[in-house]
């Protein structure tokens, strides 16, 4: 296809513009700023589609500054057939595309196969040349510029080959063979270090396995040694129990050492005995009955005294019953009489207590004697009244003194003359008292004598009686109880001479047995013992008839047989056991008893030692017992500690087993074995893909380059020849080398031409692509001031070039330069500039 | 009667394609399998269940790590002391070999050997229950194993076959079978293990894979748990219990008309924020529509740290990648389509991709990644990806 006309209506600095353009090419000069350039992305937009805000800045939008329309139209002839694409967008979105063929519209579909495979894209990157692309080859090293003149034959190959860089670049940044720090070769590390980790908490399993072993055999090792200990304990019990029996076993063989005596048969030590008590025994009796014999037996003496007896049995008999009598009455004395004689005697006692005067031998009066006394006594009653009658009698003796009366009527005078305080009167008064008294008191005198000598006659009288009658001097006597008590006397003493008598009469009686008795009596015996004696007698006669009775004699003898026979019986014994006397025998007896325990201690410590006793025998001394013992103790001591010991390492071991069991370490470590391995799988990917995807860029670039190559090798060594002004006749492409020949078939590689050759060896390039690509779509060529930095001669290479090319393609080229445009043709030029804005 | 059928524990296994977590939730996660599984024995102890089955790949390999040995010793010991019966087969993962484990499992755990034996057992409420099963000695099982299982027996009430296996033909590695061969047994229940997405394959009987306890990467999604049986004489019915903490999602946006970061974080939140722990893996669709300053957000990984540095004290929806997903634009022109082709089948060849590779080839996790079959198409389209991101640089 072919662009045959413009019209802007807005677009950058275009405002209502129409322009028209030439099939074959279309020269467009103008200086800076005349909008060149502008116009050739007015097209690009018109036909493929305005540029987005995305994007870069190869393809700007041109909002233009001065007209409220954006885009416009581009006329163009397909296949004769004339094309209008109008593309306007009113304000951000509503982009509007209509074409026609000539008049008619045309769908959108239809546009976009005639269009297609060209994108804006692709029309940007093949048929749009500027100083850029150009530019920027000045800025590739010699490599990169190889390259990229290597893969021109691929769209947008400058491009891409820049992005497989970048690829390259993160790919590098992730991971090296040889990196450490870099992100994936950090993983890595990681990896092989939780690997290593893991494993090492891996051996857990083995390790509680191996403690459990362990655990196992330190078990059976301990059981072994518990065991052992459990022997050896046992072993010391026994030792120990030895030693506790040493002393035992030390007596156990003094006992086996002694030698005992001949042992004495039971049932003939019981037969000893027998005998022993038999002899004993008889030997008692024996005595006893020579005892009671002698007893009984009489002496001579005694036979007589009891014949004497027997001779006068009866009266004795009969004095013995008369003494009982009297002894009777003699009791009756005691019992009656000496108790009556007392009791009388004290009752005159009493009485003469009672009565003074009274004597044993007073007799009552008789009754005229009474009444005389009485007489009397009324006498002296009557005379001691009369005395009485006379006062002055009373007066004390005081009173009759001479002295006490001269006082007296002195005083009387005294008080008289004071009194009166005469004292002539007082002395009268005072001589009067005193006659007076003393007449008076001589009066009284007298008077008292006369009395006096009555009562003294009437008592004499009496006194006289008294001593007649052997009556108390007492002048007040109660004759009549003295006559009562007299009377009572006399009783007494009448009874007592009654009692008397009786005693006598005993006495008598009494006396008179004493001298029969006496008669009867031997001669060396007293009445008195009569009872004894014939007690005595009558024993001795008992006795004898005790003796006559018991046969005494022949008991003993008897027995004194027997007694012999029993010593035989004993002496038989005894000579069986080699023995003299019973003493040595009951000596050997002790023996056998003392020989019986210590048999029967030993025969209590043979059983007591029985078990032990193999033991026992095979030791010497108790020393040795002892040394086995504490060396027993000793080796416990050490077996026990070993024991403790054995203990905690199990403890230990089942400790560590715990701890792995519980340790959760190897889990966190596979969890982050995970972590990691996810890790290392998205970044790897990561750097597979920039790796791919730079490699899939360069492989495409290089296969469609090496694909096209040949092709455009062709075209690209006729521009470059064009170019260079036929310098360079050929471009080889041997072996994935470059190079090109001069005239004189010198070769040279890209590296060693001068850049500006390079460059236009890359132009050249190109160009053949971009004719490759309009070969396929048949879009004309934009090329934007690009033909530069060629000298003269070459300049003119270029109308050449163009003009070539322009044979299968429209070319639409813009410059600044003048006299570059003047070397084409008129009708092809079109200036921009002076009256377009 | 009832009793609990879970496998798969994978005891001790960490969680796999994160690249790090925040610390809380580091600890969450090394705490996630062991939860689930104290949960399981909780769950059986309150509810006085009869026994619990376990079908295999108790432990995440052959070695078998020593704390986790330990967990599910303390574990069967609690259902020891509840008087509870186990019936536990070894699985491809954690085949019985000849030097076992160290720590003793208790008495009330009957592990089935290499060959299928029947064990019996009587409940307390007097149901007879027989339990045929058998556990690997080795890493595959290729023969068809279902021939040594007995018919159902007519004594018993019950009858259970334990199975860690998939459905294939003899010669595939993990003991195949076929539902036809299951069924013919005539047991009540079939007690599978190794599949780790839980699924009902057959109701009459039940069939039932439970999956594993807890998910490890972002094919084990959403909720995972396992299965309480209830049989009440005539009726079996299974009942699925989650017991995992934390949940892995796989979840897609389109970002399509939402023009500023706001509206794009809240509709982010939206769509990640569940009442459960999640971590979550979010794709971004249509994001060529985004502004260009907000999509650079994206591809520098800012928005993805802004997601992240969210507070994840008590519970967490944390997005542990954030892939973007955008209407693939025409990286390069289509008249060098042809030359761009052909390059791509000469460099991402699997042999030519591995050159490039260098020491890296032995790396375990780097050639666990590119010895996968579709390595190269999918290098392929991470490059082109990766291309078209920078294809901005071109225009």
């Amino acid at each position: 296809m072919r662009i045959t006309g413009v019209k802007i209506l807005g677009f950058g600095c275009w405002v209502d513009q129409t322009l028209e353009f030439q099939p074959d090419y279309q020269v467009i000069w103008g200086n800076n700023e005349s909008g060149k350039t502008t116009l050739l992305h007015f097209i690009r937009s018109i036909l493929f589609g305005f540029a987005t805000a995305r994007g870069h800045k190869k393809y700007l939008q041109y909002i233009p500054h001065n007209s409220s329309q954006y885009g416009g139209e581009v006329y163009l002839t397909v296949e004769q057939t004339p094309w209008t694409v109008r593309r306007i967008k009113k304000g951000k979105k509503n982009e509007e595309l209509s074409v026609f063929r000539g008049s008619e519209p045309v769908a959108l579909a239809e546009y976009q196969d005639l269009i297609a495979p060209m994108t804006a894209t692709l029309f940007g990157q093949t048929n749009f040349i500027d100083r850029t692309t150009l530019d920027q080859v000045y800025q590739l090293t010699d490599d990169q510029l190889l390259e990229a003149i290597m893969t021109v034959g691929a769209v947008g190959s400058k491009d891409w080959l820049q992005l497989a860089h970048q690829f390259t670049n993160n790919a590098d940044q992730m991971y090296r063979p040889r990196g450490k720090k870099l992100v994936l070769n950090q993983l890595l590390q990681q990896s092989g270090e939780l690997q290593t980790h893991l494993t090492d908490l891996a051996h857990e399993n083995q390790d509680f396995q191996k403690l459990a072993q362990q655990v196992t055999q330190i078990q059976s090792q301990k059981k072994q040694l518990q065991k052992q200990i459990t022997q050896q304990q046992h072993q010391l019990d026994q030792q120990q129990h030895l030693l506790q029996l040493w002393p035992q076993y030390q007596k156990w063989q003094e006992l086996q050492a002694t030698k005992y005596q001949p042992e004495i048969a039971s049932a003939d030590w019981q037969h000893f005995e027998k005998l022993q008590q038999q002899l004993q025994s008889q030997q008692q009796v024996q005595t006893n009955l020579q005892a009671q014999q002698a007893q009984l037996q009489l002496s001579r003496a005694e036979q007589t005294q009891l014949q004497y007896y027997q001779a006068h049995a009866t009266e004795l008999h009969q004095l013995q019953a008369t003494k009982q009598q009297l002894d009777f009455t003699a009791s009756q004395m005691q019992q009656q009489v000496k108790p009556q004689q007392q009791e009388v005697e004290a009752q005159i006692q009493t009485l003469l207590q009672q009565t003074d005067g009274l004597q044993a031998t007073t007799q009552p009066l008789s009754s005229t004697e009474l009444s005389t006394y009485q007489q009397l006594q009324q006498k002296v009653q009557e005379a001691k009244t009369t005395a009485n009658a006379i006062p002055g009698i009373a007066l004390p003796a005081t009173f009759s003194k001479p002295s006490v009366v001269i006082v007296l009527s002195l005083l009387v005078g005294v008080l008289t003359g004071g009194i009166s305080h005469n004292w002539f009167l007082a002395g009268v008064i005072f001589l009067l008292a005193l006659g007076l008294s003393w007449w008076g008191l001589h009066y009284v005198r007298r008077q008292s004598q006369v009395s006096e000598q009555k009562v003294a006659a009437a008592i004499t009288a009496l006194q006289q009686f008294q001593t007649k009658h052997h009556l108390p001097q007492t002048p007040d006597l109660d004759i009549l109880t003295w006559q009562t008590q007299a009377a009572q006397m006399s009783h007494y003493q009448t009874r007592l001479v009654q009692l008397q008598e009786q005693v006598q009469q005993y006495q008598q009686a009494l006396d008179h047995w004493r001298q029969q008795t006496q008669n009867q009596l031997p001669d060396a015996i007293a009445p008195a013992e009569l009872a004894h004696y014939c007690q005595r007698m009558e024993k001795l006669q008992q006795r004898q008839e005790q003796l006559q009775q018991q046969q005494l004699t022949d008991q003993i003898a008897d027995l004194q047989q027997q007694h012999k026979q029993t010593q035989a019986a004993l002496i038989k014994l005894l000579q069986q056991y080699h023995v003299t006397t019973a003493e040595e025998l009951e000596q050997l007896h002790r023996q056998n008893l003392a020989d019986v325990q210590q048999r029967e201690q030993q025969r209590v410590l043979q059983q007591t030692l029985k078990t032990a006793l193999p033991q026992l025998q095979q030791i010497d001394t108790n020393t040795t017992l002892e040394n086995q013992i504490s060396a027993l103790q000793t080796t416990i001591q050490t077996d026990q500690k070993q024991l403790a010991v054995l203990n905690e390492q199990q403890a230990q071991w089942q400790a560590e087993q715990q701890h792995l069991a519980d340790d959760n370490q190897f889990a966190q470590v596979q969890q982050e074995v995970e972590f990691n391995k996810a890790a290392i799988q998205e970044t790897f990917t990561q750097w597979l893909s920039n790796q791919l995807a730079a490699l899939w860029i360069s492989t495409t670039l290089n296969q469609a380059s090496s694909n096209r190559y040949p092709h455009m090798l062709a075209r690209a060594q006729q521009f470059f020849a064009r170019l260079t002004n036929q310098r360079y006749r050929k471009i080889e492409f041997i072996k994935q080398e470059l190079a090109v020949v001069n005239a004189q078939k010198d070769r040279f590689t890209v590296r060693e031409l001068s850049r500006g050759t390079a460059t236009q060896l890359f132009l050249a390039f190109t160009l053949a692509f971009a004719l490759e690509v309009a070969d396929l779509s048949a879009m004309p060529l934009l090329i934007d001031d690009a033909l530069v930095d060629c000298d003269q001669v070459r300049r003119s290479n270029i109308v050449g070039l163009i003009q070539e090319l322009a044979a299968t393609t429209q070319i639409i080229y813009t410059c600044t330069d003048i006299h570059t445009a003047n070397l084409f043709a008129a009708s092809n030029v079109l200036q921009l500039g002076k009256d377009d804005h | 009667m009832k009793f609990i059928h879970a496998a798969d524990l994978h005891l001790g296994s960490p969680f796999k394609g994160l690249t790090d977590l925040p610390l809380q939730i580091k600890q969450q996660v090394l705490q996630a399998i062991t939860q689930s599984f104290t949960a399981l024995i909780d769950t059986a102890v309150k509810q006085k269940v009869d026994f619990v089955i376990l079908a295999g790949d108790q432990f995440d390999d052959v070695q078998r790590n020593l704390q986790a040995q330990v967990l599910l010793q303390q574990q069967l010991i609690r259902l020891a002391d509840a008087q509870i019966p186990v019936f536990m087969v070894y699985g491809n993962h954690d085949y019985l070999t000849a030097d076992q484990a160290m720590i003793n499992l208790p008495d009330n755990v009957r592990v089935f050997g290499p060959k299928v034996t029947t064990k019996t057992l009587q409940t307390k409420s007097g149901v007879t229950v027989a339990v045929s099963g058998f556990s690997y000695d080795q890493n595959h099982i290729t023969t068809d194993r279902l021939a040594e299982y007995p018919q159902r027996q007519s004594q018993v009430d019950y009858q259970i076959g334990i199975l860690h296996g998939q459905i294939g033909q003899p010669g595939d590695n993990y003991a195949p079978f076929t539902l036809q061969e299951l069924m013919s047994k005539g047991y009540d229940y079939w007690a599978l293990g190794h599949i780790h997405q839980r699924s009902i394959l057959a109701q009459k009987p039940y069939i039932i894979y439970p999956g594993n306890i807890q998910g490890r990467h972002r094919n084990e999604t959403e909720a995972k748990g396992f299965y309480l049986v209830n049989y009440d004489g005539q009726q079996t019915r299974p009942q699925f219990q989650a017991s995992a903490p934390v949940i892995w999602q796989n979840v897609t946006l389109s970002v399509a008309d939402l023009t500023d970061i706001d509206k794009l974080m809240a509709a982010i939140q939206a769509a990640i924020t569940v009442p459960e722990n999640t971590l979550v893996e979010l794709t971004l669709t249509q994001v060529q529509t985004l502004p260009p300053k907000l999509l650079e957000k994206i591809t520098s990984g800012e928005l993805l740290a802004t997601l992240q540095t969210l507070d994840h004290q008590q519970h967490f929806n944390y997005v542990y990648r954030l892939k973007t997903e955008a209407q693939p634009l025409q990286v390069y022109q289509s008249i060098d389509a042809q030359y761009w082709q052909a390059a791509a089948k000469e460099v991402f060849q699997a042999d030519a991709i591995q050159k490039h590779l260098g020491k890296l080839q032995q790396v375990e996790a780097i050639r666990e990644l590119y010895q996968q079959k579709d390595f190269p198409q999918w290098i392929q389209q991470q490059t082109l990806t990766l291309l078209e991101q920078n294809e901005g640089e071109l225009q």
